[in-house]
């Protein structure tokens, strides 16, 4: 494949990412959000690692588990959001662009810190979910997935300071002729 | 020690304009100005083979290394 046909394929592939990336920004959170708060509670005690609560959840204690759960959504749709300029600029063939390091670099702590909070969330849900038993319950789980999510994280801090050498080495090049 | 380029010159003895040869190698006339003032920091072998074909000359007769 030829140079012009690659930048064309990156810039094709960049602008369907970045509406991707839009759409998922602002639907995430909200879907999140209402997902566990229509979820049963005894499959919000299951996803929680903990038994179920004797008695049926308040609307606020629903709501307060909904908004916790959400977090991490909102945290990633925020990564997503800041990842966007990256993509704009690959559509526009700007593939050194400063704004470039930046965006993958925000892209990067919101996935990383998105993934801690999803270890985070599990046991707060036990614990709001055993506020006022006489029970309490905590689980802390750190899965694979969270693992393979940090590792993407690192990765991408990574290339957004290999985007950095290689802008570096495009300006040279374009005092080349 | 610098490399000194001597394109205006040589362009002025072949009698060609800086357009007609920025039109053939495929540079802009900005490109081929930075050049000619030596302010660019490398000349590619394919722009450098392209100007030694339209004007006939050697790499040699373009630049000249001048030790300070």
């Amino acid at each position: 494949m030829d140079q012009v046909n690659r930048q064309k394929r990156i810039m094709w592939w960049s602008r369907i990412l970045a509406a991707a990336t839009l759409v998922l920004a602002v639907a995430l959170p909200p879907l999140v959000f209402i997902t566990v708060l229509l979820l049963p509670v005894d499959m919000l005690a299951a996803s929680a690692h903990v038994a179920p609560p004797p008695s049926a959840l308040s609307s606020g204690t629903q709501l307060l588990i909904a908004l916790v759960a959400s977090l991490p959504a909102l945290l990633l749709s925020w990564g997503l959001w800041a990842l966007r300029p990256a993509l704009i600029s690959f559509g526009r063939g700007a593939c050194f662009a400063p704004v470039v390091f930046g965006a993958l670099k925000r892209f990067a702590v919101a996935l990383f810190v998105s993934a801690l909070l999803r270890v985070a969330v599990v046991p707060l849900t036990g614990v709001i979910l055993s506020i006022g038993h006489e029970q309490g319950a905590l689980s802390l789980r750190f899965g694979m997935g969270d693992l393979q999510t940090m590792l993407l994280a690192a990765g991408v801090w990574i290339l957004a300071w290999i985007i950095v050498e290689a802008a570096a080495l495009d300006a040279e090049n374009k005092q080349f002729v | 020690m610098q490399i000194e380029v001597h394109l205006a010159v040589v362009l002025a003895q072949r009698g060609v304009s800086g357009r007609a040869l920025a039109e053939h190698i495929g540079i802009t006339q900005a490109n081929l100005s930075l050049l000619r003032q030596g302010k660019v920091k490398g000349v590619r072998f394919e722009t450098l083979a392209k100007i030694c074909d339209y004007l006939d000359c050697q790499p040699g007769d373009l630049f000249t290394f001048r030790r300070d």
